[in-house]
């Protein structure tokens, strides 16, 4: 047995990399000690100004005012790694996923690969899409090649120097409650060839059960806690944008990337996709994309070219903060001949899936949407665009006060006072001023020449057409 | 044309309805009028707490105030808005009872209304209730049926007929409602007045309405939706609007009501409560002055002087003549109190100085040792309850509190409270919450206004901290913030004003409950007593006194009496030395590192001059114009000269240099001819300035004046920038020769028995501007021994040991220290994370019998493993169990991590070799268990480093004398003053001692972290020295924590 861990030292900041910050800029995590916000993690630029992990927000934008905040994006990181994984997966058939690390049991690849060297030369071809720092440990045990990593890499090749080549580490990088390291530290029993001394059961009972558990897992003496790495089902990943896009172009790199790190997990493992969907998210709304291919294939230059054109097609409404690309389901490469949404359709959903779809097809991705209400004074802001798909969740927005008219015209229309006979209002709506978008209107229902009842308004421009009643 | 119908407005908040209303009562009051409303309502929500600013309002713009309050609840399922007005003196006490028993069965902050409990026959009279029905449709018969049974029931509940608030604001269905309303009328034979639901003065306002409504419901504007009116119509409107918008005999009804209301706050009378004075007293002045002669007698023993008695008879004159015998009687009695409880109290104020307060024992001050004035003590013209305020012991105040609330009663005796009003920096970062800003924004602004005060500086702070104040959501935010400061937020508790009366304090004004249990409120603040003639004493808490206390029980020797600050001898040259050294730590007022670099300067001789130097270091521009000229002429290295014989009189005491508040009243009395009574308008403008219109309106009448008596308008000039420099800083002669008092006597005590000192000091922290660490570092320098922390020896408090031999009683109250020193022993106190109650189960055992071994004291005070593990962390286990490390070992050995059977000690396996630690890592350990050490300053291992660094020692330096240096510290204090102009202050500190930095603005920015946050910082520079005052004017940074690794020492941080 072999193990090969790599120990993302750095994730928080190689997300932000990945979305295009330049790394000259400072950047801290943020995390919470006792209610108060303090920094968690600095990156190198954010060290060199002064920055410490400890110190609280407050003092940090003293020191440096420009600073980036990140929280931490559970979601984001799981994400990160499961990539990380499957990729790994095409280079072990062992995969683990420990706290920020992957683990792969290389013992068996060895050969394959044509030894140690090669192999990791290979892995990290693969991984480079992925754009993570690692660093990498390699040990017999998986939980020594874990702790070698995070102590800044190292490898022990062999089971009889296992113990001798840990005796000098320090504890620091151990994966432990950081009380119990500082405990340790402060008797003194700060490097391990000093807990290896003691025995085991005055350890057990002085500092707990999972000390012994990790040493005997270093040593091999226990087998590794975490589960076995599956892969999901699908490719999913999404990319927030630095600066949000206005044009198509300015898209491109974000799209290029995503569809790298589709091919990284994939194809070390021979798998393709057939169908893709690219959503551009807005602040108010979604614009999708389906990208279909004839044959399953997970090659990044054939995928993004279908990506690009399918980009070329979307009308961009308002301007772009991230990016999101979903995989149909993976198939083995060859390619079988299939549709994706399989005949054996059964349901409502299913058929209202297909019917969106259809017309979709026929009309424009661009021509299908629902409406959603949202709680705003301003009559044209009280309802809001949602895409078609997927079914979005029952809203707990409350319907306007008044009565509304059904039919809006797509914006107001500049009439004359005459050609209307007021019935009803006026109704004010002074509101909306801190969006920029502030409307100081009086509202009255009106007939029109035609005899149809208009909700008509008066502004300091003048007097306009809203929409009608029936 | 016909003529526009009266109108009088009944439902409008104001401020005073936390983040609800928009519109201060001014603001309202003067719009209201320029309409031509005959009357204005303030009805805020439960709650009077305004009223008093909405008569100032209604007096200095010359329309009536009606008295009410809004009330939001629920009845038979249904909401409920109901405006209670009061039409008589009874209908106020009502009100009032009502909002104190709605307010009390929530807490802080919230209320609740019982229905049938609130509004029974007796508690309904002499209130006029406006019903503002919610909408509904009148078609369905349900709403018809709930909305008559409502009014039903409040026609029946209220002797006064109840009126129904019509309230249109240009919603759709306005007609609709209109014809329901006139319906619901009919059904109830109820009349309509219109009403206006009023939340701001004008339309423009609507924006930060709008905004408030988004902070109280802890939202951003976006997220608000319907939550937000739908428009701008609850303002004051126009009388042609109302007319366009209500049928005219709505409008006219509210004349009718308003007609009907005939209170004033005016007339509520106040009366002391009869227990001050005892029976078989004629009244309270012969009662005064019986306590008043014999409180004489026991001062002057020898006899009472005749210039004394003379002062003493027209005290009491003026007191019998204004009707303030009762308000002495109050603060007698509490100080009485206290002192019969041991507890150290001392009055202030211009009142507490004088002949009449002495005899009391209501302040130390004895009026022949100074030259104070008479006038000042109450002032004939004001119309105004005298001014005493009464510090005690901080930790012993409640104690006096609550004497005052078991004497007279929770429902006779309550604090003042306060008004927190917005300030920039709270003002900004409410409303970019609201804006939509992230909360890393917010932070960001928040940390950029920090001790901001002028709301004009806001955009130039938030250019500073890199926003683009131009771009139009930071327009809005600005623009918003500087409309909200000022205005209130929230009540909150007073710093220990008290008010008792003779009446239930309900029929006044309501009360309402604190965050603090066992406390209560009323709704006004100290200036709203002020306007109504209301009397109130200030209790104070002065953590100094704690320390006297302390200091003088430890001073007591066995079977003898506690020595009393009366005891300290006067005078004392020893005292005046030290002070005039600049060796003041711990010394009450004059500790501080301002305080340190003057007293070398004015050097201190007697008493009076300790008064000037507690009133001469004062934040603010006074500094330049006061200080420097008085230090030259005390020098003698500047003439002194005084325009007239007037001035002289003022002046010349302070070689004629203005530095008391009271001598700046005074100058505007002799040298512009200002009435006492103006005069004292014109000092509640200056601490005051914000409420009652600043100083400009004074400014011509002194130039006036002044040019008339002949003084030159330059003098004129410098004297009007004097007085807008006291502003709100200037002290107060009297307050000062009080705090001389202390200042003297702590000086005192750390003279002459430091240890007893130190020990006192440290048992009362937090106090003062010293860590713990400084203070013992202080102390050893001054040759007091301390002994380390041991669980054998100390106590939860610091403690003196006496060695073998205790020294000999002394004949007189102080002991005799001269042949034997105590020590001072740290106390388990120190240790971070031991809890008092572990502490006290480990002294109860060990009082049963000293512990044989760790095991034993385990086993016995029943100590959790982290108690045991902060202890020997802290070295206080050394006596039993060895060096640190071992200590730490043995503990986690005591017994098995998850095992029920604590007191087993495991069995051990075999000699585990734990080493011990260096002395640095001691050191270290030190501090961080304790926050100090006793072992070698931590910069003593680091010496070698730093000498080969090229840094010298401080003492060196110091030695050379002036000249460039280049030295290395822990920085241990940073102070950015908001008066110096962003001058940064630090101290450095290193195994020789402590020096002061001073840091210019512009590199203030440039070595950002080296000077806000380096803990360990090389400085070079230049030191300069002025009368034996060391300054090191910085030049050059390096930081240097790095050679830290492991050491955290703290700092205070004033910025």
């Amino acid at each position: 047995m072999l193990w090969l861990a790599l120990f993302a030292p750095k994730l928080p900041f190689d997300l932000l990399a990945r979305q295009g910050h330049p790394p000259s800029r400072p950047a801290a995590l943020l995390g919470e000690e006792k209610g108060i916000p303090r920094l968690a993690e600095v990156n190198a630029a954010a060290a060199r100004r002064g920055l410490r992990p400890g110190q609280s927000l407050a003092h940090a934008y003293a020191v440096v005012p420009e600073l980036i905040l990140l929280r931490k994006d559970e979601a984001a990181e799981r994400a990160a790694f499961e990539r990380l994984g499957s990729c790994a997966l095409g280079f072990s058939s062992e995969v683990r996923l420990a706290e920020r690390a992957v683990l792969l049991e290389v013992g068996g690849s060895l050969r394959l690969f044509g030894g140690l060297e090669a192999l990791g030369m290979r892995l990290r071809e693969a991984l480079e899409p992925l754009a993570v720092t690692l660093r990498e440990g390699v040990a017999p045990t998986a939980e020594a090649a874990l702790f070698l990593a995070r102590a800044g890499g190292g490898r022990i090749l062999s089971r009889e120097e296992l113990k001798a080549s840990l005796a000098p580490l320090r504890l620091s990088a151990a994966p432990l409650p950081s009380e119990l390291i500082a405990t340790l530290a402060a008797l003194g029993l700060d490097r391990l060839g000093r807990l290896f001394r003691l025995p085991p059961a005055s350890l057990s009972e002085r500092f707990g059960p999972a000390l012994l558990a990790w040493l005997e897992s270093l040593l091999g003496e226990r087998p590794p806690a975490w589960p076995r790495f599956t892969p999901p089902e699908r490719f999913q990943a999404e990319l927030e944008l630095p600066q949000p896009a206005g044009s198509v172009p300015e898209l491109r790199f974000a799209l290029a990337r995503l569809v790298h790190e589709l091919e990284a997990c994939l194809s070390p493992r021979r798998l393709g996709v057939a169908k893709l969907r690219l959503t551009l998210k807005g602040r108010r709304s979604f614009r999708d994309a389906t990208i279909a291919l004839r044959s399953p294939s997970a090659e990044a230059k054939r995928l993004l070219a279908a990506a690009e054109a399918a980009l070329e097609r979307i009308e961009l409404s308002e301007p772009v903060l991230a990016l999101a690309l979903e995989s149909g389901s993976l198939r083995e490469i060859p390619p079988l001949q299939q549709t994706l949404w399989g005949p054996a359709s059964e349901g409502h959903r299913e058929k209202l899936a297909e019917l969106i779809e259809r017309l979709e097809q026929r009309l424009g991705e661009a021509a299908l949407y629902r409406l959603g209400l949202a709680e705003d004074h301003r009559p044209e802001r009280a309802f809001r665009r949602l895409p078609a798909w997927p079914e979005p969740q029952p809203s707990k927005a409350a319907l306007p006060l008044s009565p509304r008219p059904a039919w809006f015209l797509p914006s107001p229309r500049p009439v004359r006072r005459e050609d209307y006979e007021l019935l009803s209002g006026p109704e004010r709506i002074e509101s909306g001023w801190w969006d920029g978008e502030e409307h100081r209107r009086d509202y009255y229902r009106a007939r029109d020449r035609q005899g149809r009842e208009c909700w008509l308004f008066q502004a300091a421009e003048g007097w306009f057409l809203q929409g009608f009643f029936r | 044309m016909s003529e526009l119908p009266p109108y009088a407005e009944l439902h409008c908040l104001s401020d005073f309805s936390f983040l609800r209303g928009a519109s201060s009562a001014a603001e309202l009051f003067a719009r209201a009028k320029a309409l031509g409303y005959s009357a204005l309502a303030i009805t805020d929500e439960c709650s009077l707490a305004g009223i008093v600013r909405a008569l100032e309002a209604s007096e200095a713009n010359d329309l009536p105030l009606i008295v009410g309050s809004e009330f939001r609840f629920c009845h038979h399922g249904q909401p409920i808005t109901l405006v209670l007005l009061a039409a008589s003196i009874f209908g106020y006490r009502n009100l009032s009872a009502l909002i104190s028993r709605a307010r009390a069965r929530q807490r802080k902050g919230g209320y609740r209304i019982e229905p049938e409990e609130d509004f029974s026959e007796e508690k309904t009279g002499a209130l006029i209730p406006i019903w503002v029905p919610a909408r509904g449709d009148l078609e369905d018969p349900r709403w018809r049926e709930a909305m008559l049974s409502i009014g039903r029931w409040l026609s029946e509940r209220f002797p006064i007929r109840p009126w129904i608030g019509a309230e249109l604001h240009r919603q759709a269905d306005d007609e609709a409602w209109t014809r329901a309303l006139r319906w619901l009328s009919a059904a109830l034979g109820l009349r309509i007045v219109a009403c206006g639901d009023v939340h701001m003065h004008r339309r423009s306002r609507r924006m930060l309405q709008d905004a408030l409504t988004a902070i109280r419901h802890r939202c951003t504007l976006a997220e608000a939706g319907y939550r937000l009116f739908p428009n701008g119509e609850r303002h004051l409107r126009r009388r042609e609007a109302l007319a366009a918008i209500y049928p005219s005999e709505w409008l006219k009804e509210s004349i009718a009501i308003a007609e009907r209301c005939r209170f004033s706050l005016r007339d509520l009378r106040y009366r002391y409560p009869r227990e001050l004075v005892p029976p078989g007293f004629r009244s309270a002045d012969d009662y005064l002055a019986l306590l008043t002669w014999e409180g004489a007698i026991k001062r002057w023993p020898q006899g009472i002087p005749e210039a004394v008695r003379g002062q003493i008879e027209k005290e009491l004159a003026l007191i019998r003549e204004l009707g303030y015998a009762h308000f002495f009687l109050t603060v007698h009695d509490l100080v009485h109190f206290a002192r019969q409880r041991g507890i150290l109290c001392q009055g202030r104020g211009s009142a507490a100085n004088s002949a009449v307060c002495y005899c009391l024992g209501i302040t130390e001050v004895d009026p022949a040792r100074m030259n104070l004035l008479f006038e000042r003590f109450i002032s004939r013209e004001r119309n105004e309850p005298p001014d005493i305020d009464v510090d005690f012991e901080h930790e012993r105040r409640e104690e006096v509190l609550q004497y005052a609330f078991a004497k007279y009663g929770r429902e006779r005796a309550a604090l003042t409270s306060t008004v927190i009003s917005y300030r920039p920096r709270s003002a900004v970062r409410d409303l970019a919450r609201a804006l939509g800003f992230s909360p890393e924004e917010v932070a960001r602004m928040g940390r950029a206004l920090a001790w901001t005060l002028d709301p004009e500086e806001i955009p130039l702070r938030l250019r500073q901290a890199g926003y683009e104040v131009r771009s139009p959501p930071l327009q809005r935010l600005i623009a918003l913030a500087q409309e909200l400061v000022g205005h209130p937020r929230h009540l909150s508790q007073h710093v220990g004003g008290l008010v008792i009366s003779e009446e239930p304090l309900i029929h006044l004004v309501p009360i309402e409950p604190t965050a603090m249990p066992g406390r209560q409120v009323i709704q006004w603040d100290k200036d709203d007593l002020e306007t109504l003639g209301l009397l109130k004493v200030d209790c104070l808490a002065l953590g100094m006194l704690t320390c006297l206390r302390k200091c003088l029980e430890y001073l007591r020797q066995p079977g003898g009496p506690r020595p009393t600050l009366a005891d300290i001898p006067p005078e004392d040259p020893a005292v005046y030395a030290m002070l005039s050294r600049g060796d003041s730590v711990g010394v009450f007022q004059v500790e501080s590192r301002a305080q340190q670099a003057m007293l070398p300067r004015l050097k201190p001789k007697n008493f009076y001059d300790l008064v000037i130097e507690v009133a001469i270091v004062r934040p603010g521009p006074i500094q330049g114009q006061m200080v420097h000229p008085y230090l030259r002429r005390r020098q003698g290295l500047e003439a002194i000269e005084y325009p007239s014989p007037e001035v002289r009189k003022v002046l010349e005491r302070t070689l004629g240099v203005p530095i008391f508040q009271e001598q700046v009243m005074q100058l505007a009395v002799v040298a512009a001819g200002f009435s006492p009574g103006e005069a004292d308008q014109l000092r509640r403008s200056m601490a005051a300035w914000r409420r009652r219109g600043g100083l400009e309106p004074f400014r011509e009448r002194l130039f006036r004046g002044m040019a008339e008596r002949g003084y030159g308008a330059d003098y004129a000039e410098r004297l009007f920038e004097q007085i807008r420099g006291f502003g709100s800083y200037g002290f107060p002669e009297s307050h000062a020769a009080s705090f001389a008092l202390l200042v003297y006597a702590s000086a005192w005590l750390k003279s002459h028995y430091p240890e007893a000192f130190a020990c006192a000091l440290l048992n009362s922290q937090p106090l003062g501007f010293y860590a713990p660490d400084q203070i013992i570092q202080d102390a050893r320098r001054h040759g007091v021994r301390v002994l380390p922390i041991d669980v054998r020896f100390s106590d939860w408090d610091h403690g003196l040991e006496w060695g073998p031999k205790p020294p000999p009683a002394s004949s007189g109250v102080f002991p005799d220290w001269h042949g034997a020193r105590p020590q001072l022993r740290l106390g388990l106190r120190l240790v971070k994370g031991l809890a008092e109650s572990a502490a006290r189960r480990l002294l109860a055992a060990r009082a049963e019998a000293p512990f044989r071994d760790l095991a034993d004291l385990a086993a016995r005070s029943g100590l959790d493993r982290q108690s045991l593990d902060r202890l020997a962390e802290a070295g206080a286990l050394a006596g039993l169990a060895g060096h640190r490390r071992r200590a730490r070992w043995e503990a986690a050995g005591l017994w098995p991590r998850d095992s029920l059977f604590a007191t087993q000690p495991a069995p051990e396996h075999g000699d585990q070799p734990i080493p011990p630690a260096s002395s640095f890592e001691n050191v270290c350990a030190d501090y961080a268990a304790c926050g100090l050490s006793l072992g070698p300053h931590p910069l003593s291992f680091l010496r070698p480093q730093l000498a080969a660094r090229r840094f010298a020692r401080i003492q060196d330096a110091l030695r050379r004398g002036e000249g460039l240096v280049r030295v290395a510290g822990l920085v241990r204090l940073r102070q950015r003053p908001g008066t110096a102009k962003g001058t940064l202050f630090l101290t450095l500190e290193d195994e020789t001692g402590w020096l002061n930095v001073i840091v210019h603005p512009s590199l203030v920015e440039k070595h950002r972290y080296a000077v806000l946050q380096c803990p360990l910082l090389g400085i070079s520079g230049r030191l300069e020295a002025r009368n034996g005052v060391h300054h090191l004017i910085a030049r050059g940074f390096r930081p240097l924590q790095e050679l830290l690794a492991g050491l955290e020492v703290a700092s205070r941080d004033f910025h």
